[in-house]
């Protein structure tokens, strides 16, 4: 006999379960920080082709791309190696994480994610380095147990096409429940052609001309349709095993296998360099981008002194990155491959202390091993040698210790405060067969203290008041270690063993509250400063500001703590329930950053996107979902573009000055699922109907023209 | 005989309360709904809905609040008691 309750719809609900804030399932008006998730069927509807555009589902990150094969987010004015990646609770940020764009997270397959968590504000006290802006917390499909004699036999089959990229996506996971084991596995295939742009924009996007190696020649293709990006398609396949034995209520074990390859992938952005009239790059493309890990996940309850609940977690992970490029008519193919083997360790325990404290607290180790290799190939006459490597050969290590407390003063008001202790450690070995150094190895030991205290207040069941203060770090890294690389002659940049960890000290402000059952707005404000960002400057060397370096005198630099930057903002969420199954839902962003350069001046910050928001009309009824909503982003004009941004003409339009600039833009969109049976679904979408040809902000490629998807899934 | 009877009664409360099974589902459509939470602070518990919308709640045995969300839709809320209460009512009347 079972017993049924019915849950009904709502889109004005104040609290949400969430894992992000505390790695344990908590209730969110618990904790004083901004949290949006992304839930499997909000994925069903809006059908994200990768876990890029997932994060831009929740309308509150913002994802530039520099290629098809691209979704770097930017969230509160940070990005990059500033932003933290966790996948089943296993930290995904590498030592090779850079402060260049990145598209680590399209390794992750969409269909695989059963919920998405993004938490905003630094997150370091749970996370430690690089959770700065935010955490982005993917938990993928958890293998499910038979709650009766009979195993659970359960899983979904999806297809789906889309028109702008010729998408070819087919999806299958299977799980097999009995009492106390279960397994899954989980395939994706996606298949992505040259994405095609919109048609009603800048013409500076369009795609005139290409090259293709012909005969031994690159020859400048005229390209038949100007509005398709060539070359930017790409294919890529995700696998996941996992495998659970939970013996009694008390235990419960997980094992999971992931691994994620892409095909090569043009660098798209690259590629529409142009120099003395021709394009710059005879190729330039990423090898596979790989991942793979390997966790095991341990659970107790247990009602002891020490704690209630226990989770241990121990996941190697694998990673390889490649880069391979060719000037225009040149032989010479360079190839930098790039491997890390990532083990980590993680203890959290979670122990309530009488009826007002529950403590969170836990352990944490974590080495990453870099290997980084170089090859110079001649393909004229088929011979390779081995090249510089792009980093140097490298170990990081974290190891942490953290704990938190939830106060419940009363049933209005909670406090919550926190405290991280993390060591990090960086060896580098450096080979000087191609870069003279007048060092061959570097050292960096150091350690951070991280925190967070903030309350959240329930004045009446219809609001919600936070405010909290956090601080975040991001240690050095291979990638900072590896800046030694742009020594030229001229100047010669040493390691710094006394890097510091750059600092972020962040204040937010957010207010919630619900009008009946039918109204929800929500805004949170917040400040971020930070302090002691690396930043290239001189240096001395045994008290020497030259040295001879390449047989010139050089003058000493290197990466020192000496830059500030900050952002601040707003995001804001409105929620109206209309009768008859309809509704309206709006949510929107906007930040300002500042940052020092190396030179020592300012310039509005490379990761503060222009406003942004969606704002859309949703309609419920019986099983048919239909949304039609409106995705838009503000201008950067190039007064208010960042120094750095300037100098990529080939990548903004054009202002009546002449000058480069990011247009603003607007889509207008259509998404409906219908369930035909229990069993089958049918899910169609129309994206970007007006055809608008754009780039969000800092892409290297336009956004895809008008769009026509469409799904069918059968569940099982 | 009629100390029989309760003790088969009360058997079989027991029976059901360490085995019993939720199932959750949009009010709407009817269709069950996975990735729903339970969870109780007392006991500390917390479970997930299967792809059935199904968990077991014998651990929230004795609960007075049990908290029932998910993303998109109005939280409920109901005690184990309840539950058990409703349970037991079926159970009598599905057998005689």
């Amino acid at each position: 006999m079972v017993f049924t309750i019915f849950l009904s719809q709502s889109l004005v609900t104040l609290e949400k379960v969430v894992i992000s804030a505390t790695r344990w399932n908590q209730v969110s008006d618990n904790i004083p920080a901004r949290i949006t998730g992304i839930s499997a069927r909000e994925v069903a509807i809006e059908n994200p082709q990768t876990a890029a555009d997932l994060l831009g589902v929740s309308g509150e990150v913002f994802i530039q791309k520099s290629q098809q094969g691209g979704g770097s987010p930017m969230i509160r004015g940070f990005s990059t190696n500033r932003l933290f990646y966790t996948v089943d609770g296993v930290r995904m940020n590498t030592a090779i994480f850079r402060s260049g764009n990145i598209q680590n997270v399209i390794s992750l397959d969409p269909f695989a994610i059963e919920n998405t968590e993004i938490f905003f504000g630094p997150g370091s006290v749970i996370y430690g380095s690089d959770a700065i802006g935010g955490v982005m917390s993917f938990q993928t499909l958890t293998p499910q147990l038979s709650l009766s004699d009979k195993p659970l036999i359960s899983g979904k089959a999806v297809t789906r096409l889309s028109s702008a990229n010729n998408e070819n996506t087919e999806h299958f996971d299977i799980n097999f429940g009995w009492k106390e084991w279960a397994y899954l596995i989980s395939i994706s295939y996606y298949d992505f052609d040259d994405l095609r742009m919109g048609s009603k924009g800048p013409d500076e996007y369009l795609r005139h001309y290409y090259v293709q190696r012909q005969d031994s020649v690159d020859i400048i293709v005229t390209n038949d349709d100007p509005q398709i990006q060539r070359p930017s398609g790409y294919y890529q396949t995700n696998i996941i095993q996992k495998l659970r034995f939970r013996p009694n209520e008390k235990w419960d074990f997980q094992y999971g296998f992931h691994y994620s390859e892409t095909s090569d992938y043009s660098r798209y952005d690259r590629l529409i360099r142009y120099r003395n009239g021709l394009p710059r790059y005879g190729e330039w493309y990423y090898g596979p981008q790989k991942w793979m890990m390997n966790n095991l996940c341990i659970m107790h309850k247990a009602d002891n002194k020490f704690y209630d609940q226990l989770t241990v977690r121990l996941a190697h992970q694998f990673f390889e990155e490649s880069r391979i490029s060719r000037d225009i008519n040149s032989p010479d193919r360079e190839k930098r491959v790039e491997e890390v083997n990532a083990l980590s360790s993680n203890i959290d325990f979670n122990k309530s202390a009488g009826k007002k404290h529950t403590l969170y607290f836990g352990v944490e180790a974590v080495t990453n091993y870099v290997a980084s290799t170089g090859t110079n190939e001649d393909i004229s006459k088929g011979t390779s040698a081995r090249g510089p490597a792009r980093y140097p050969q490298s170990t990081w290590a974290s190891y942490a210790a953290y704990v938190t407390d939830q106060f419940k003063l009363s049933e209005k008001l909670i406090l919550r405060g926190g405290l991280r202790y993390n060591q990090y450690i960086l060896d580098a070995e450096f080979d000087t067969t191609f870069y003279p150094f007048p060092y061959t190895n570097a050292r960096m030991k150091n350690s951070a203290l991280t925190g967070s205290l903030g309350f959240v207040y329930r004045p009446a069941e219809e609001w919600v008041i936070s405010a909290g203060f956090s601080t975040g770090f991001r240690s050095p890294n291979v990638d900072d270690a590896g800046k030694v690389f742009d020594s030229e002659p001229g100047s010669v940049v040493i390691p710094n063993p006394d890097l510091k960890a750059e600092y972020a000290w962040n204040a937010e402000l957010g207010i919630a509250r619900v009008f009946g059952e039918s109204v929800k707005i929500d805004l949170s404000v917040y400040y971020t400063i930070l302090q002691d960002a690396l930043v290239r400057r001189d240096f001395t060397l045994n008290g020497l500001d030259s040295i001879i370096y390449d047989g010139e005198m050089s003058k000493v630099q290197a990466i020192q703590n000496a830059a500030s930057a900050n952002a601040y903002g707003m995001q804001a969420g409105f929620n109206v329930k209309l009768p008859a199954g309809f509704g309206i839902s709006s949510k929107f962003n906007y930040q300002k950053g500042e940052e020092e350069l190396d030179d020592g001046t300012t310039s509005p910050s490379r990761h503060a996107p222009p406003w942004y928001g969606v704002s859309g009309l949703t309609c419920s009824a019986y099983k048919l979902i239909m949304q039609f909503y409106v995705i838009y982003s503000g201008e950067k004009s190039f007064e208010n573009m960042p120094e750095e941004e300037k100098g990529k003409d080939y990548m903004y339009a054009t202002d009546s000055d002449g000058n480069p600039y990011s247009p603003g833009w607007y889509t207008i969109n259509f998404k409906a699922m219908y369930e035909f049976a229990e069993n089958f679904s049918v899910s169609a979408g129309l994206e970007n109907m007006s055809d608008k040809l754009y780039r969000p902000y800092s892409s290297g490629i336009a956004a895809p023209g008008r769009n026509f998807i469409l799904s069918l899934k059968v569940n099982f | 005989m009629k100390i029989f009877f309760l003790l088969w009664l009360l058997l079989g409360i027991y029976y059901y309360s360490y085995s019993q099974v939720i199932t959750i589902t949009d009010m709407q459509t009817g269709q069950p709904l996975e990735m729903a939470t339970l969870s109780s602070d007392d006991p500390k518990v917390f479970a997930v809905t299967n792809s059935q919308g199904q968990a077991d709640i014998s651990a929230f045995r004795d609960a007075e609040r049990i908290e029932i969300r998910m993303l998109g839709y109005k939280m409920m809320t109901k005690s184990y008691a309840e539950l058990g209460i409703y349970h037991f009512f079926i159970t009598v009347f599905g057998n005689t």
